[in-house]
């Protein structure tokens, strides 16, 4: 299954980020959790591994229980279907596809709403970087230290935690203010009140 | 001092360069663009005296101007980035503030935000201004905007975390490597505080208005200590072009309400990042929408609103607000121009005169009538009378007639006295929103609409008066009398009611006098020659002719044979309980006797 890595021509990021923003509607539907309508996320993904793997006959090469997972999730495996749809990802090695959309989504999807992987581009960036970072591959032009560094910045799941980290900081900054204002308006409210 | 005519020569040829950038300039946001050239200052002197300090650009939205120092140009060595700079400056009039109301919004906005710390408004206000214009240039215009940072930050200190956090975002805007603009000092903090500013600015690069609270919020814990906002600010003067853009400018209105659009917006966004986290799962769902948002109604109460519906900042914080985005503001007209706003919804309407034809036509002599006329326009009676044989065009002839209008008898309104106690017992206007005065703005302002005169006094006795020079017909000088504080005395000074304008008035005039219980205190004291007060406003009512009206924050049975008094010398007494009551007493009053011209109680 191993192929030819000789002249391979890895995208830099804005390429990625270009491509994922072209996104088809057809794969920002309502997946299908419980087999009654939308996209069958499953099959989708099937087809893309078979695709990727140059294998087109493979029975179900992933199982990846949709009826467990979140629709955020879903949707951004359909999303993720399609960014996988560049031509750059049929060059290279297919051994990280399963475990990608097995378990490398499923802490981040139900943190972004599922359209702003396309429409915004800090988390298009995000969702390229994810992508280079599962395939073990650095985008075009960065060494591998400045695609860490990148990641880092615009990873949703650290900055979160350093958010929920932060959080007594944070709580105690809004009760200052809380209180300076409350105090004000007080003051305004007494100090030439009518006798 | 033989350098000195080499670096003149160097500074003439600098303006030169960045005098053909202009027109470019210019027309990276639009060739329609018409802004004059800037104002080039040959020397720090000349740029303190335009006053521009600290950074070598500025704005002036009064006269639509960008003022460029190059003697700092040269010493910051920027000369080679005339496009950058320039389009900058331009940014700052077409897109954000772009005008003195925008620009005054964008403070109101911030201010609320920054609540205890609002003096650092005008700094946070010009670096979000700076961030959206920035990222503009950079992003849809092509312009490299980095390269001016970079050279910039070169050679500027980066230790206070404002400075840091700022630099910061525009290395997630820009893609540009970390520590890059923001220097070592980096913290994860920082990190993500930067990152959740830079999507404020993408998110709220269009409608930056709502933005700028968000922003603010974020910007809140650099900014608490003293020594950390000195710190950045000297650190960031270099970009501070902006912070008094709208000096010596016009006060524009509508500044005094904070409406539910301006609470709205006053979210932080790491709130609403952690409510997302939390919702883990449920990203499909709005929940990130809803994070975080204390209700309106607390909201209102914790940042101060008073007045109708408290919708209103307190007059003080007004006044500061407005003399942050001018300096130079009057202080006069600025808590004038506050009540206007507050009371000009509840005025009554512009008085319009209706005017009906008397009669439909009136027959006013003849013209030739010329074949193509209509036939029906052919007057045979007169054509008769010019000659029995009959010439088409000749000796035909048509009837001119005109429009006659009734010209209605026209009642003038009364003419308005209004006397407001201002003793120690009232809040001073000018801190505090106070019910009597927005009430006499409401009646006196309805007064002139309909084309009375207006008086106004303002007393607290004993002790000082402040009266207008007579009836008078200047909006802006009734409101001066009104808006201003004596705090003397105990009682409205009913001898003030002896005034030679009111014994000498021509037409027929209204007493409105606000008051409270010590009025009757006031009533009954008498002058030197042994009579009481009761007699001056007796007589000062028979002269008026208008009738006259006392509004008592009192309750109705106190003082009941004082009252009756009164009332038998043809006084009305209004009680109000509550003194937000007033509001409702001076919008019917208005009402009844100037909705229409001239209409009689």
């Amino acid at each position: 299954m191993k192929k030819a890595q000789n002249v391979l021509n890895v995208p830099n990021v804005s390429e990625m980020i270009h491509h994922i923003k072209q996104c088809p509607a057809e794969f920002l539907g309502q997946p299908d959790r419980n087999g009654r309508s939308g996209i069958s996320t499953e099959a989708l993904v099937n087809d893309t591994v078979r695709t990727l793997t140059a294998d087109d006959t493979a029975p179900r090469p992933i199982d990846i229980t949709a009826a467990k997972r979140s629709l955020a999730e879903l949707s951004l495996q359909q999303i993720c279907c399609w960014a996988l749809s560049h031509p750059f990802f049929r060059q290279i090695d297919d051994g990280w596809l399963r475990q990608f959309f097995c378990r490398g989504l499923s802490e981040v999807a139900p943190l972004v709403k599922p359209e702003q992987w396309v429409k915004d581009e800090e988390r298009a960036e995000e969702l390229a970087r994810i992508i280079f970072a599962a395939c073990g591959h650095c985008p075009g032009g960065e060494s591998e230290a400045e695609a860490a560094d990148r990641f880092d910045s615009v990873n949703t799941i650290k900055r979160l935690k350093v958010i929920e980290e932060t959080k007594a900081a944070m709580e105690r900054a809004q009760e200052i203010r809380r209180q300076m204002a409350e105090k004000a308006a007080r003051e305004a409210a007494n100090v030439y009140s009518r006798e | 001092m033989k350098e000195k005519p080499v670096k003149s020569a160097d500074i003439k040829a600098i303006r030169d360069r960045w005098a053909a950038a202009w027109p470019e300039a210019v027309k990276i946001w639009n060739p329609y663009v018409t802004l004059r050239e800037p104002e080039w200052c040959m020397s720090q002197k000349m740029a303190e005296k335009e006053g521009l300090t600290g950074s070598f650009a500025m704005i002036r939205l009064t006269d639509h101007r960008i003022v460029i120092d190059v003697a700092t140009v040269q010493d910051y060595q920027v000369e080679d980035f005339a496009l950058q700079v320039l389009a900058h400056e331009i940014g700052h009039h077409v897109l954000i503030p772009a005008n003195n109301y925008d620009n005054a919004g964008l403070f109101k906005r911030i201010r609320i935000a920054l609540a205890g710390i609002e003096n650092r408004a005008p700094l946070v206000s010009n670096l979000y201004s700076d961030l959206i214009i920035n990222d503009a240039l950079q992003r849809a215009m092509n312009l490299d905007m980095a390269a001016v940072y970079r050279h910039l930050q070169a050679t500027c200190p980066v230790a206070s975390k404002l400075h840091v956090w700022y630099m910061r975002t525009y290395e997630y805007l820009w893609g540009l490597p970390r520590g890059s603009l923001s220097g070592p000092k980096q913290l994860p903090q920082i990190d993500a505080d930067a990152s959740l500013a830079a999507a404020v600015i993408r998110s709220y690069a269009r409608n930056w208005l709502d933005g700028a609270g968000r922003f603010a919020l974020l910007a809140y814990p650099y900014l608490i200590e003293d020594k950390e906002h000195q710190q950045a600010r000297d650190e960031l003067s270099r970009y501070l072009d902006a912070e008094k853009s709208s000096e010596g400018s016009d006060i524009p209105g509508g500044m005094a309400e904070i409406d539910d659009q301006i609470l709205e917006g006053i979210v932080d966004p790491r709130s609403e990042a952690i409510a997302s986290y939390e919702g883990k799962g449920e990203a499909e769902t709005d929940k990130s929408d809803r994070a975080d948002k204390p209700e309106l109604s607390k909201l209102r109460s914790t940042s101060g609103g008073t007045g109708p519906q408290q919708r209103y900042q307190q007059p003080g914080v007004y006044i500061d607000m407005m003399k942050q985005v001018d300096p130079s503001a009057d202080e006069n007209k600025l808590v004038n121009r506050y009540y206007r706003d507050i009371a000009l919804p509840f005025l009554v309407p512009f008085p319009t005169d209706v005017t009906e034809p008397l009669a439909e036509l009136l027959p006013e002599g003849t013209d030739p009538w010329e074949p193509g006329d209509p036939i029906e326009e052919l007057d045979w009676f007169e054509t008769a009378l010019v000659s029995p044989v009959i010439v088409p065009g000749i000796t035909t002839r048509s009837r001119v007639f005109s429009v006659d209008y009734d010209t209605p008898e026209k009642e003038q309104p009364f003419n308005l006295y209004v006397g407001i106690d201002c003793s120690g017992s009232m809040n001073n206007p000018r801190i505090n929103f106070s019910w009597p005065i927005c009430a006499g703005t409401i009646v006196s302002l309805s007064a002139l609409r309909a084309g009375a005169r207006v008086m106004s006094c303002l007393s607290g006795e004993p002790g000082l008066f402040l009266e207008t020079p007579g009836f008078i017909k200047s909006e802006n000088e009734v409101l001066t009398v009104l808006t201003s504080y004596l705090g003397t005395g105990y009682a409205y000074g009913i001898p003030r009611l002896k005034t030679p304008h009111l014994e000498n008035v021509k037409g027929k005039t209204h007493l409105l006098i606000v008051s409270d219980d010590d009025i009757f205190s006031m009533l009954q004291a008498k002058d030197s020659d042994g009579r009481e007060n009761y007699e001056i406003a007796e007589n000062a009512l028979q002269k008026a002719g208008g009738g006259g009206t006392f509004v008592l924050h009192s309750r109705p049975g106190w003082h009941h044979g004082d009252v009756e008094r009164l009332q038998k010398m043809g006084w009305v007494v209004h009680y109000v309980t509550a003194e937000s009551e007033m509001l409702e007493f001076a919008r019917a009053f208005a009402d009844r006797f100037y909705r229409r011209k001239g209409k009689k109680p």
